[in-house]
């Protein structure tokens, strides 16, 4: 893989906004991240599905107060396919 | 027209950036502790430092232990508090960005902590307590702006 390259998956907004935001931690729950990119359950799940596929991020199910919470973390291939997605768009920025 | 096709490839990827930077400015001010346990745990971290420098060598094994326990805890607390909001920090960094920030932090801490004992060793009683002091102050900024250790821009912090 090249050190920067644009990445058809992730380009799209909400998708990169995804990746950011797990970048930037170790694991964020579903819910907090739904707040945090202002998007409905159902469109998050499917980004979430998408980006799963890819093996860009792993899902991890948690039950706490016998209520079961998912929680979201970025994969190693994740980690580069965003760095390298982001380091492509400063290039074109200069 | 290819100036122009480039000119908005250029400002969309600028705005591109600096949305992600907001973004990520967002999800590490959800982590920043408050005020209370960043004042706590400065306290604790001055206080073991104090000790360390003023009872060298012999030290106060109990009291330094009292200490570590605390920070150990606060630490510890203030890790709940951000899995309790949805948000799990990282230990360890991730990238090369991150890597070289902490590095840096470790060599100002210990710089900072082995020249304030040697100098009041040598006499220069007060520089214990200024090296203390600068210690304290930085850490508190770093882990009030930076809590997850991770180096962002803060331009789009807002």
């Amino acid at each position: 893989m090249k050190d920067s390259q644009f990445d058809t998956l992730i380009h799209a907004p909400n998708r990169l906004q995804i990746c950011a935001a797990l970048e930037s931690m170790s694991e964020i729950e579903f819910k907090k991240l739904r707040d945090l990119l202002s998007v409905s359950d159902s469109v998050l799940s499917k980004h979430i599905k998408s980006l799963e596929d890819a093996n860009y991020i792993k899902v991890i199910k948690r039950i706490k107060n016998s209520r079961q919470h998912t929680w979201i973390a970025l994969t190693t291939n994740g980690h580069k396919a965003y760095e390298g997605h982001v380091k492509e768009l400063k290039k074109i920025v200069g | 027209m290819k100036v122009n096709e480039e000119c908005t490839k250029t400002e969309e990827a600028e705005l591109t950036l600096k949305t992600l930077e907001k973004l990520q400015g967002k999800v590490i001010e959800s982590a920043q502790p408050p005020i209370w346990l960043n004042a706590l745990l400065t306290l604790t971290i001055g206080g073991a430092l104090w000790l360390r420098i003023y009872t060298y060598p012999t030290g106060h094994p109990p009291a330094l232990l009292f200490l570590a326990g605390t920070i150990i805890f606060l630490i510890a607390l203030w890790a709940h508090r951000c899995r309790n909001l949805g948000l799990a920090p990282k230990i360890l960094p991730t990238n090369f960005r991150g890597l070289i920030f902490q590095l840096s932090q470790l060599v100002f801490f210990l710089g900072i902590f082995l020249g304030a004992r040697y100098l009041y060793e040598n006499g220069m009683l007060w520089a214990g307590n200024v090296g203390i002091a600068l210690i304290v102050i930085v850490f508190s900024y770093l882990f009030h702006n930076y809590p997850t250790n991770e180096w962002i821009q803060k331009e789009g912090k807002k």
